[in-house]
């Protein structure tokens, strides 16, 4: 008889059961709420953007493999992630041609051109999204995109209004409603509650560590603080920069990327802390209303530096009988 | 029994197996198949070998037999060994010069170790310790032996904790012992040793993790001697009765036959017996793996037979074997996370998988414990154990030009 063939391969002989697209669609679970709460308050205009952007990225990242001559693996879903993200920060009206170009952007520049999925040095995603924001700035100016839309609450841009009037401008809004999600912005960053879920709901999950999101609201917190004692007539509250415009999007979703993050715990701390500092400083200093995202992809220069802090104890000596 | 956890906090955990499995005697064969890294010992074939007779300087015989056939033999892991097949006779002849001690005490030290060796044991006490630690936690979560070990006879454990005292002369005594095992541990110690409380996960019972919370917990401590409960307690029960070690406890692991027992095995029994015995039948692409299913060694053949180091025979079918793939790595951060040298797991592997050997040295690859977590928690599947052995590997081998 003859013995059966025996698998030899190596050590570990368990796995956990992940895999990249299990991550994915995690991300995209934890994504949904916020993106269903983008289509109730702008209806077909946000699930028009979502779903351009979910299926240009998508194609492009398939195009672009089969050109660089690379296996296709848009069913890890990697593709999708970064198009329903490209399309919670957009206005809800962002003409189609904008929501093409930045999502090939994003696949090609952001991605493709380091070699894929955990090489892209720049969180992709951002990097289609600051591409729109440099070269198109009307369309992506949440101060002036939301003239044709009447919610029931307050249709100004928070942080637009800040940066414009300062902080004695900011009576009207409240702040649980900025909490709740009765805020304009991009289509996914209405609803910090719903965000925060998700974000709670991936670390619970095991996908991110805490330290990127917690270190990143502290250091927004902290640095706003900062400005806030000096002048709280100038500068607003603290809890208004954690609540208000792209801060919760950036601290759970878009900071913790893999690739672009670092991955030691204290770098993984600092890199977010110095994200939500930048990103204050960014909303006091700078032409742009808000700065968290700019705040990223500087810190995204960071992140190797980041990972090279080594901290840690030296093994024992260890004999065993 | 594949630990598959979603809702983590941040790190997958692989708890141990704690249930009460109960030891069973697993009737020997008539033959027995013994390993020895030395070659040509002067034995031949047809020669009657007793029972504690010493067959080569690291084999003492577990069987009285005569000798059926000796032959070159690759091991598991590679190494070239030597096998001795004896044919067991029915009745057990002693070898003689074989005596029993009964004095633990410090001035024994050099009788002890002596009587150990000529009992079958290499010990390879090496330099002077901080402290000596008796792990009662398994060291894999497939394994059963240590808990269970220290279950059935935990009175034993006074002795125990003499003769380490007396070997090392270690002046911290530990004993590393689960929640659940904890009040048990506490009623034998009496006062000889301290104890070092573990949570029942992986990899807490690897000596060098149980090293690094011992030292946490007590300043001071630089280096440590860890020797599972099972083993010292065959040295204490082979000291007493003066007879060799004859027999091992293996964890027999079948998932798909739902089959977890704890048996007493003769060692050199053929592993192939030990499957046979309880109707395990090994199919295609099927695996065969001894020492576990996080750092087990999977073997191509079920001629095998058990030696004083094997502690789990499992058999993982077509659907269960874990299938690594070269993705490129997702720098998601969960090997470094789960790491519990706190080893930049995701760095270190990148660097090996394009041969920087000198940047995994800079990381200090060297004090990786290969536990397999960081291969187990990879999202992208990557062999990240091979990758890390490369290094170590490669480092050894400039090393040693």
């Amino acid at each position: 008889m003859k013995k059966p063939d025996l698998v030899v391969s190596y050590a570990p002989h368990w796995h956990c059961g992940s895999s990249i697209a299990s991550t994915m669609y995690g991300f995209l679970l934890a994504l949904a709420p916020a993106a269903l709460f983008g289509i109730y308050l702008y209806g077909i205009d946000a699930a028009r953007v979502i779903a351009l952007a979910v299926v240009c990225c998508v194609v492009s990242e398939a195009l672009i493999q089969r050109i660089f001559k690379q296996p296709v693996t848009v069913g890890d879903g990697s593709a999708v992630l970064s198009g329903l993200l490209l399309a919670l920060i957009l206005p809800p009206n962002a003409p189609f041609w904008l929501v093409m170009v930045g999502s090939l952007m994003s696949m090609l520049v952001g991605k493709h051109v380091y070699g894929g999925l955990g090489s892209n040095p720049f969180n992709a995603v951002l990097v289609g999204w600051a591409i729109l924001k440099i070269s198109w700035k009307a369309q992506m100016d949440f101060n002036l995109v939301f003239a044709g839309y009447d919610l029931p609450m307050v249709m100004k841009y928070p942080l637009g209004v800040l940066w414009k009037q300062g902080a004695s401008g900011l009576g009207e809004f409240s702040m649980f409603d900025l909490f709740v999600g009765k805020e304009v912005g991009g289509i996914g960053c209405s609803s910090d509650l719903l965000l925060l879920l998700g974000g709670v709901s991936l670390i619970l999950m095991g996908e991110i560590s805490w330290r990127i999101p917690v270190c990143f609201l502290l250091g927004i917190a902290l640095t706003s603080s900062v400005f806030w004692l000096a002048d709280s007539g100038r500068y607003a509250s603290p809890l208004f920069h954690v609540l208000a415009g792209n801060a919760m999007i950036g601290a759970f979703f878009l900071a913790p990327d893999y690739s672009s993050s670092p991955v030691g715990k204290w770098a993984m701390m600092l890199f977010g802390f110095g994200c939500g500092s930048i990103a204050v400083l960014l909303r006091v200093w700078s032409a742009y209303p808000d700065g968290t995202f700019f705040a990223i992809l500087l810190m995204n220069i960071m992140s190797p530096l980041l990972d090279m802090l080594k901290a840690r104890r030296q093994a024992h000596s260890v004999v065993t009988v | 029994v594949q630990a598959v956890s979603f809702f983590s906090f941040w790190a997958p955990r692989v708890p141990l197996n704690e249930d009460i499995v109960p030891i069973e005697e697993f009737d020997p064969g008539e033959t027995a198949r013994l390993y020895t890294r030395e070659s040509g010992m002067g034995l031949e074939t047809g020669d009657a070998v007793k029972t504690g007779q010493r067959l080569a300087p690291d084999l003492v015989s577990p069987v009285t037999g005569t000798v059926a056939q000796i032959e070159p033999f690759n091991g598991i892991d590679g190494q070239t060994l030597t096998s001795i097949a004896l044919d067991v006779a029915a009745e057990e002849e002693m070898a003689e010069g074989l005596e029993s001690v009964t004095d633990f005490s410090d001035d024994a030290r050099d009788a002890l170790l002596s009587t150990l060796s000529d009992l079958g044991f290499n010990v390879n006490l090496g330099s002077d310790v901080d402290a000596a630690v008796i792990s009662c936690v398994d060291t894999d979560p497939l394994h059963t032996v240590n808990q269970q070990t220290f279950r059935e006879s935990a009175n034993t454990l006074p002795d125990a904790i003499s003769l380490l005292k007396a070997l090392t002369g270690a002046k911290r005594v530990l004993v590393a012992i689960t929640r659940q095992l904890q009040g048990l541990a506490r009623r034998h110690v009496d006062g000889h040793a301290e104890m070092l409380l573990l949570d029942a996960f992986y990899p807490n019972g690897l000596p060098e993790v149980i090293l690094r919370k011992a030292s946490r917990k007590y300043a001071g401590m630089d280096s440590g001697l860890v020797v599972g409960v099972e083993r010292l307690f065959a040295m204490v029960t082979a000291l007493k009765d003066g007879k060799p070690i004859q027999d091992k406890l293996v964890t027999l692991s079948v998932p798909s036959a739902g089959l977890c027992k704890t048996l007493r095995v003769r060692i050199g029994t053929r592993i192939g017996d030990v499957l046979d015995a309880h109707e395990v039948t090994l199919g295609e692409n099927s695996k065969l793996v001894t020492g576990g299913a996080m750092r087990g060694i999977p073997c191509y053949s079920t001629d095998f037979a058990v030696t004083p180091e094997t502690d789990s025979i499992c058999v993982q079918d077509e659907t269960r074997v874990v299938e690594h793939r070269n993705t490129p790595c997702l720098n998601c951060g969960k090997c470094s996370a789960v790491c519990p040298m706190d080893l930049r797991v995701n760095l270190i592997c990148r660097y090996s998988e394009y041969a920087l050997f000198d940047e995994c040295q800079k990381m200090d690859v060297d004090d990786c414990i290969e536990c397999g977590l960081c291969a187990y928690a990879c999202t992208a599947r990557r062999p990240l154990i091979h990758y890390l052995k490369l290094a170590k590997a490669e480092l050894a081998k400039k090393t040693e030009e």
